[in-house]
């Protein structure tokens, strides 16, 4: 018998399935890790965004001086800063809120805050306060995000000013 | 001696091997999960504790101790659990009659582990 060379067909037969079983599953495994990542930047996102939102509306309703408008539906918002400002926010159908600050003889500033998918918003202005509060409700059913409320108090900035400076 | 199939070495090798990856890829799923929880737990609690601020801020100078009662919101006692929160008023400041008010929010991520915590800090001075 003459000594072996190589590999039998039926050893080549059993590496093959072998190795595809290890390259699916390094593939699931690369997968899964994108898909982490892919989450993780999600949460960020959502992260930074919400604390923008919460940020530059609290402060809007603070240095409002009154005209605080919420339409029927919860959908929108406007409110009077001094020197003839207006702020109006709306929320969209996109899952996002939209900022829009009109300023006399200046171009209008348009600010979008993108919400987590499948987030809904609604403004509303809450009852159980001493001092007018409007708040935003973030609401996502279902899918593990966020769910709660950004109150703040309507012309919190000028409870000193001077009474021609009130609303 | 010609070598035959595999040896019980070589086929336990190969399982603890795939085992172990297996425990692996499910461990970073749970530590994806946990991570995402804790995220949004964080957000929520500081979200609250400054809704709790506004409305301290909101109270009249004189009223300013009953901070010291205010309680959670339905929302956030869902979001978080095990969750409650303290407000504390300090008078540290004569001249100008200034209040501390310090709000914090706790929450226990899971039964055992240690609790979590938000805490914002703003100062309320009396009107002049």
């Amino acid at each position: 018998m003459t000594p072996r060379r190589g590999l039998t067909l039926i050893e080549l037969l059993a590496v093959m399935p072998a190795l595809a079983a290890i390259m699916a599953a390094t593939g699931v495994l690369l997968h899964f890790v994108l898909q982490t990542d892919a989450e993780i930047r999600r949460q960020t996102r959502t992260v930074t965004d919400v604390g923008r939102l919460a940020e530059q509306f609290r402060r809007d309703v603070h240095e409002s001086r009154g005209g605080l408008v919420v339409s029927a539906d919860h959908r929108a918002l406007e409110l009077r800063l001094p020197g003839g400002a207006t702020i109006a926010w709306r929320t969209e159908e996109q899952g996002a809120v939209v900022r829009t600050q009109r300023t006399p003889a200046a171009a209008d500033r348009e600010d979008s805050f993108t919400l987590p998918e499948g987030t809904t918003a609604a403004l509303e202005l809450p009852s159980r306060a001493t001092l007018p509060m409007v708040a935003i409700r973030l609401q996502s059913p279902g899918t593990g995000g966020p769910s709660f409320l950004i109150e703040a108090i309507v012309s919190r900035d000028c409870r000193w000013s001077t009474a021609e400076d009130k609303p | 001696m010609r070598h035959r199939g595999f040896t019980i070495w070589e086929t336990t090798v190969a399982l603890v091997m795939l085992a172990g990856l297996t425990t692996l890829c499910l461990q970073l799923a749970a530590v994806a999960a946990d991570q995402r929880r804790q995220v949004f737990a964080q957000l929520a609690a500081t979200q609250e504790a400054a809704n709790l601020l506004e409305r301290a801020q909101s109270l009249d100078w004189n009223d300013l101790a009953s901070a010291a009662k205010l309680q959670l919101s339905t929302e956030a006692r869902e979001t978080l659990p095990e969750s409650r929160a303290e407000v504390i008023v300090n008078e540290p400041s004569d001249q100008p009659p200034g209040r501390r008010l310090t709000v914090a929010v706790y929450w226990r991520p899971q039964p055992g582990e240690p609790e979590h915590q938000v805490r914002l800090v703003a100062w309320r001075y009396k009107q002049p």
